[in-house]
């Protein structure tokens, strides 16, 4: 269905404009972040304008030629599952942009252009449907959170911005090699129509193996995560929020929308394995996390183990274990979103994320308290919150497919608590550290409070009512599950 | 009438070469002359868009000199087009650093151009060569211009290691006539009679092209003089003659008749896999930017030889495409350093590239996005470029030869970063003055970044002028 105004395209382009439009402001930031603000604003207006839209056509669809000479389509389309990636996108964006209204104060506008223009790649890795602009999305993800992390970061900021380029840029050229292979095989490299002639035989495997390791890198999993811990602990606040919620995001949803359609033989053979890889994730990294000091590296560990159980969940592929997988996408980048607000609210206060330097908060900041423990408790699953939506559905779609690995994973999820009340005792509850008594526990201003709300509410609302999250994703997942692409 | 035209923009270049040699000898500080220069290239650009491609010459003398086909269409222009940026660079650089001979320079810039248009126009050996050596003679010059020992170094590198080459060159043209019978490029790589002496010579004639394109092993004088020499001559050295050579390249290999592929397909898969391994990986190791961005020019000489190999597979329009993309992506670089240097202290090691991303914005984004360009990054040209040699290379069947190109490319990563972390991830030593840009700069930023923003979202528009 085409439609009159270019939406999609809108989408993806409105907050990289009003991105450079608040450049233009460089000299007064307090213009600039304005201007963002209004920008991302708009974006998840525009989103929400789309919702009646995508439940009414199911697919929204834009296209035309870019480069008839490799019969290559600016190609996009908007399922229900874009959508919610998508709303998540531009959610976050704003609550990105709320959330450094004090942190960052210099280079204003540089940030919350590199901000936009995040969001703005990340939602054309959501929306691309032609290959190549697909692949020019993914890399061009890379971009903006280097300079995020290495301008704006902590201590060790330019090392972790190597680190994650690195990873990503090298994981990301054999792709391009099968990209290219792939091109030359089918008619057009439209998602279409590669799905619907799968490559025959070895190559298969070299470009699936290809595909995979570039989303590996990004999803992440076991051996190829290990950018990620210093990526998050060193990017600002919002920098984090954008990582867990968003950029971790498009390597699943790209090994869901793109790797599985496109490969189905060879993932079917690796599935096993990679869904092994998934659940040593699990493990492994709730077990870092229990060692960490720095409250920052603990989330951040936390976030690869639950991007371990995402994994699992999809190389089990099984039905009700993959709108599990989707649930938990959207509830991690919820959960673990607000708890590197949490604790970037600690670092802007104390100057620390070290754990032994706290302890004991919530008699001073019990506002702060209440939402840890809330935050804290739903990414550990509690009943009713919207963890636990994702983690029962993985848990009853993944039993029948790999019933000891599911069991497995239910034990890697209880190892998981551990961990959180490490992270409890360590900043609100627990023996009064030194910085706790400091005259720098105040508890949470207006601001901050609005911005946490919002996790909570999304958080409790999926947690309770996941019908409408489950309805929108239900039909494209039942398309990628019967074997058909979008 | 119609030869003319044909003509008219070597015609053209050849007229201002004289009237900027007429007007320095007439004048004491002639003005005017970066006009002159600047009209005269912009018009044999603009005059060879409008006369090419045509039918054959009418003159018998014409007639087997100047190639009329769509390679000289696009390489003509494409040249012009390069030396107009070049310029750009080239005027201001001279302005800022003083230099009493701008006459000379500006005609042994214009010579230098007329020799790419012969190069990348002709169609026999004698028109190859004269090219040729219109385009290095002025370049020994130019490359020396910096006074200190620096700029000495590189003039008399270039030149001792350039006549070498030119004489080789020089022999393997008289190989192939001695074999052929035949100057006509075509003709003569047919299918000779003598066709052993034909490949000596030919390998001769690539020994000599690998050098000026600085193709492993031939590659060594690269970093040094570009290190030596002014920025944008550098840019030059990178850009057009890069480009012309290249099209003079693309010529032979498109001539070669069946007989002589099988010898050579060897190598030129051996030149580019050492050229994209050793490049690379020497770059690596560069602590001076001019010196990577020598090692880095080379490295992509390598991709762009992908493409030259599967030439009958895919068409020349890969190898056409890179041409310009990866003359655009030096152009910026080496651009931007050229702005970056203001005459105060040299700017070449990555510590004095410190925090300049804030304190110079322009001329530091031309040069981050031409190191972003030749990284590969999306949405510029060279991300399109590979996109399209590495299209090539498979459609070749060369897939190891893919493979090598791709870890060269993700070595490549790491030297590209450094200076990007540099530029803008620390923080700068003593705060420089403001960025002052002149009007000359300001445009060149604005058309190069264009040009490479352009050719990696749209590429359409030239790669519909490709044949």
């Amino acid at each position: 269905m085409m439609h009159d105004f270019p939406l999609l395209t809108a989408l993806i382009l409105l907050p990289l404009l009003g991105g450079l439009a608040g450049l233009f402001f460089h000299r007064q930031p307090a213009q600039a972040r304005f201007i963002c603000l209004v920008a991302a604003l708009a974006e998840l207006a525009l989103a929400l304008v789309l919702l009646p839209k995508v439940l009414d056509a199911r697919v929204l669809v834009e296209r035309f030629d870019w480069i008839p000479l490799l019969h290559v389509q600016y190609s996009l389309a908007m399922d229900g599952l874009s959508y919610v990636l998508v709303l998540l996108t531009a959610l976050l964006g704003v609550l990105g942009i709320l959330t450094s209204w004090r942190e960052i104060r210099e280079g204003v506008a540089v940030f919350h252009c590199l901000l936009l223009a995040a969001l703005s790649a990340a939602i054309g890795v959501f929306l691309a449907r032609d290959l190549l602009l697909f692949y020019l999305f993914w890399e061009a993800q890379l971009i903006p959170m280097f300079f995020l992390i290495g301008r704006f970061g902590h201590e060790r900021r330019r090392y972790a911005a190597l680190k994650f380029f690195v990873f990503s840029m090298v994981g990301g050229l054999p792709m391009l090699l099968a990209v290219v292979w792939l091109m030359l095989t089918g008619v057009n490299p439209s998602l279409a129509a590669l799905a619907a002639s799968p490559v025959p035989g070895a190559m298969q495997g070299w470009c699936a193996a290809a595909f995979i390791l570039a989303f590996a890198v990004k999803t992440p999993l076991l051996p190829v995560h290990t950018w990620l811990p210093d990526a998050h602990t060193q990017a600002p606040t919002a920098g984090s929020l954008l990582l867990a919620g968003v950029l971790l995001k498009t390597g699943a949803y790209a090994m869901l929308r793109w790797a599985i359609p496109l490969f189905p033989h060879a993932v079917a053979q690796a599935a096993p394995w990679l869904a092994g890889l998934g659940l040593a994730g699990l493990f492994y990294a709730s077990w870092t996390a229990m060692a960490q000091q720095d409250a920052k590296r603990l989330v951040a560990y936390s976030s690869v183990a639950h991007m371990g159980l995402l994994t699992f969940a999809l190389f089990a592929f099984d039905r009700t274990g993959l709108s599990g997988a989707v649930v938990m996408m959207v509830s991690h980048a919820l959960t673990t979103g607000a708890l590197f607000v949490m604790v970037g609210m600690l670092a802007e206060r104390f100057h620390s994320r070290r754990l032994s330097d706290f302890g004991g908060l919530w008699g001073k900041m019990p506002v702060y308290g209440a939402f840890m423990l809330f935050f804290a408790v739903a990414s550990a699953g509690l009943p009713g919150l919207s963890n636990f939506v994702g983690e029962l559905m993985i848990m009853l779609g993944s039993f029948k497919v790999y019933p000891v690995g599911a069991s497995l994973a239910f034990f890697g999820i209880v190892v998981g608590l551990a961990y959180v009340l490490r992270l409890l005792r360590g900043t609100i509850l627990g023996k009064p550290g030194p910085l706790t008594e400091s005259g720098q526990a105040v508890d949470l201003d207006g601001r901050e409070i609005l911005i946490l709300s919002v996790f909570a509410l999304a958080v409790l609302l999926i947690g309770v009512h996941p019908g409408p999250l489950l309805d929108l994703i239900r039909e494209p997942l039942n398309i990628l599950a019967a074997g058909r692409p979008i | 009438m119609h030869d003319i035209l044909l003509f008219a923009p070597h015609l053209l270049l050849t007229l201002g070469i004289l009237l900027c040699f007429v007007l320095g000898t007439l004048f004491k500080r002639p003005a005017g002359l970066y006009g002159v220069t600047f009209a005269s290239t912009l018009l044999a650009g603009a005059l060879g868009m409008a006369a090419y491609p045509s039918e054959a010459p009418l003159l018998p003398a014409l007639k087997p000199f100047l190639a009329t086909d769509a390679l000289t269409a696009y390489f003509l222009p494409l040249i012009c087009a390069l030396g107009l940026g070049v310029l750009l660079f080239f005027g201001g650089e001279l302005k800022r650093k003083g230099h009493k001979h701008d006459d000379e320079l500006y005609a042994l810039f214009l010579i230098a151009l007329l020799g790419g248009v012969i190069l990348a126009g002709g169609r026999n050996w004698l028109a190859f060569f004269l090219g040729l050596e219109l385009l290095s003679l002025p370049l020994y010059i130019l490359i020396g211009l910096r006074k200190d020992s620096g700029g000495t170094e590189a003039s008399v590198k270039y030149f001792v290691m350039g006549a070498t080459a030119s004489g080789i060159l020089l022999f393997g043209t008289g190989l192939i006539y001695a074999g052929s019978g035949s100057l006509d490029i075509a003709h003569s790589l047919r299918a000779p009679e003598g066709g052993g002496t034909v490949l000596v010579g030919l390998a001769m004639v690539l020994a000599g092209v690998a050098f000026k394109l600085s193709l492993a092993p031939f590659h060594l004088w690269a970093p040094d003089v570009y290190r030596g020499a002014p920025a944008s001559v550098a840019a030059l050295l990178t850009s057009m003659v890069k480009a012309a050579v290249g099209g003079g390249l693309l010529r032979i290999v498109l001539d070669l008749g069946p007989d002589l592929w099988p010898a050579t397909v060897p190598v030129l898969w051996g030149l580019a896999a050492l050229t994209m391994l050793a490049a690379n990986l020497a770059a690596l190791a560069q602590d001076s930017l001019k010196r990577m961005l020598g090692f880095s020019s080379a490295a992509h000489m390598g991709y762009l030889l992908m493409g030259v190999l599967c030439v009958n597979q895919a068409g020349p329009g890969p190898v056409m495409f890179y041409a310009a993309a990866l003359a655009v992506m030096d152009l910026a670089a080496f651009g931007g350093l050229s702005l970056l240097d203001d005459g105060t202290e040299p700017v070449d090691t990555l510590a004095s590239l410190r925090g300049l991303g804030r304190s110079r914005p322009w001329a530091a984004g031309l040069l981050a996005a031409g190191l972003a360009a030749l990284a590969g990054l999306p949405p510029t040209a060279g991300f399109t470029g590979k996109l399209l040699l590495f299209r090539a290379t498979i459609m070749g069947g060369y897939n190891w030869l893919g493979v090598i190109g791709i870890l060269g490319a993700a070595l490549s990563v790491f030297y590209y970063l450094r200076p990007l972390v540099a530029l803008y991830l620390r923080e700068g030593g003593a705060p420089s003055l403001p960025e002052r840009l002149t009007v000359a700069g300001g445009v060149a930023v604005f058309l190069v970044l264009l040009a490479l923003v352009g050719l990696g979202v749209a590429p359409s528009p030239v790669l519909q002028l490709i044949p």
